[in-house]
């Protein structure tokens, strides 16, 4: 009797289990079917969900971060000669540079009252600081510890004070993630200077994206600036994305980004005004016509 | 009461290491991309973890640790998680079969399975016309995660102490745990 409990019992846990196992199963594949299905609203999801978890990842990413500062500080340390030596470089020529553009301030000035041309507006923005990297081999993204709280939207370029990092992708409430031009979903439309061809800077998971789609590759030299050229309203004309380069084994045109990829800690997210949208039909003839057909057909 | 308590212990620190691993890669670093895609520890650490001690062994806090990287990391959501399950499962059902064989075999058996998964992975991705460059890259993920699967069957028994169980334990699982 004692034994054909035990056998019935255990027969019960294993079919017990197998189902729990076929339940958790069931689920998991419903969950990549509704995020196929569903793009949209699980990306939203998404981003609702990491919303929950700033302090947390904070939190959580400490102990790592204080490690990975500390590892940094002794290789300073260890290389603080040579590194004297290149700042010491840089401060040289970055004095001619002030020189230089000393004399463009002033000679500028002197235009703008020539012209009587007011100094643009300047959009604003919003600095924040990196909270994780969620880069890997497949995506190059980092989360920042912004969101619609302080204004970020959908779409808007981030840079670092020295080029253009990225694009925001998707916005929480305090946390948006910025997908890197280093990333292969990453597509910028870019103007060549001083040539003015222009390009695509595509990401490929390397640290110098691509440049496709020159129209005229003859002009373009080494070294040349690589600009966005607000080509189809996502980003403004004029971000610096970095220099013409060609790298690596297949001799192909890549950019040096100007951002400082190495030590991304804060980017600054710049305000883009949404392109105009017509809401109202006065004054257009096509709409005043479509609204005639209308008419005439009833 | 002295060996359930021994259990625990082991589950926790089994949910702790998971959670130091999720957190020690999202701490912000050089963004540059890496040429050599990260091997899924997670899943070498859950499979060594299985063919040892599988009462020891708390599957949900691996789906739960799969789950959270699909998510903060932008990648197709749910289907690698439920992959590692499959497999961790198909696993638990191999021990009797790998306890008295050499190393070997019991390598060649995880990376049979990590093989099979990403290859479950790449095709349903591919059939489902999923716009990712994932595809590409999933089989140098795949051979990563193999290389890395001896070294972290090396800390499991030196830092962790978990050798293979002889006892009838084995049999006795809970995945809901």
């Amino acid at each position: 009797m004692a034994y054909r409990g035990q056998v019935s019992n255990q027969l019960f846990r294993r079919s017990f289990r197998r189902m729990f196992v076929s339940l958790i199963l069931f689920l998991l594949v419903s969950i990549f079917l509704f995020w196929r299905l569903q793009g949209e609203r699980a990306e939203s999801m998404r981003a609702k969900i990491i919303d929950y978890l700033p302090s947390a990842i904070e939190f959580g990413t400490k102990p790592g971060k204080v490690a990975y500062d500390f590892a940094e500080g002794i290789q300073d340390i260890v290389s603080s000669e040579e590194r004297i030596k290149q700042l010491e470089d840089e401060v040289k020529s970055l004095k001619a540079w002030r020189e230089y553009a000393r004399a463009l301030e002033k000679e500028n000035a002197n235009l703008r009252n020539i012209a009587r041309v007011g100094s643009q507006t300047r959009n604003s923005s919003f600095t924040a600081e990196v909270l994780a990297d969620t880069g890997n081999y497949f995506a190059q993204t980092v989360l920042i510890n912004a969101g619609a709280e302080n204004g970020i939207s959908d779409g808007w370029p981030a840079t670092d004070g020295l080029g253009l990092v990225g694009r925001v992708t998707s916005v929480g409430d305090s946390v948006s993630r910025v997908i890197l031009l280093t990333d292969p979903n990453s597509r910028v439309s870019v103007t060549i200077e001083p040539s003015g061809n222009r390009a695509l800077v595509i990401g490929d998971n390397s640290s110098a994206p691509l440049i496709q789609m020159v129209q005229d590759g003859e002009s373009i030299g080494l070294g040349d600036r690589v600009v966005t050229s607000g080509a189809g309203g996502v980003f403004p004309s004029g971000l610096l994305i970095g220099y013409v380069a060609q790298g690596g084994t297949d001799r192909r045109l890549r950019v040096n980004l100007a951002a400082n990829y190495r030590k991304l800690q804060f980017v600054t997210v710049l305000q883009v005004e949404s392109p105009e949208t017509i809401t109202e039909s006065d004054g257009l003839i096509v709409a005043e016509s479509i609204a005639l057909e209308k008419t005439a057909s009833n | 009461m002295n060996a359930t308590f021994g259990a625990w212990v082991y589950r926790l620190t089994f949910g702790i290491v998971l959670v130091a691993l999720l957190f020690a890669g999202l701490v912000p670093k050089p963004v540059i991309p890496e040429h050599i895609p990260r091997p899924d520890l997670a899943f070498c650490l859950a499979s060594a973890w299985i063919l040892r001690r599988p009462d020891y062994t708390p599957v949900a806090f691996v789906i739960l640790y799969e789950l959270a990287t699909e998510i903060l990391y932008n990648q197709p959501a749910g289907l690698w998680s439920a992959l590692v399950f499959a497999s961790l499962i198909f696993l638990r059902r191999q021990i009797d079969r790998v306890r008295h064989l050499p190393f070997w075999f019991e390598w060649f058996l995880v990376s049979v399975t990590i093989a099979g998964a990403a290859m479950i992975y790449g095709s349903v991705l591919v059939l489902l016309f999923v716009p990712t460059s994932i595809i590409h890259h999933t089989a140098l993920h795949m051979l990563t995660t193999m290389l890395a699967y001896p070294a972290v069957v090396l800390a499991t028994n030196w830092i962790f102490r978990l050798r293979k169980s002889t006892s009838t334990e084995a049999g006795l699982l809970d995945s809901g745990h």
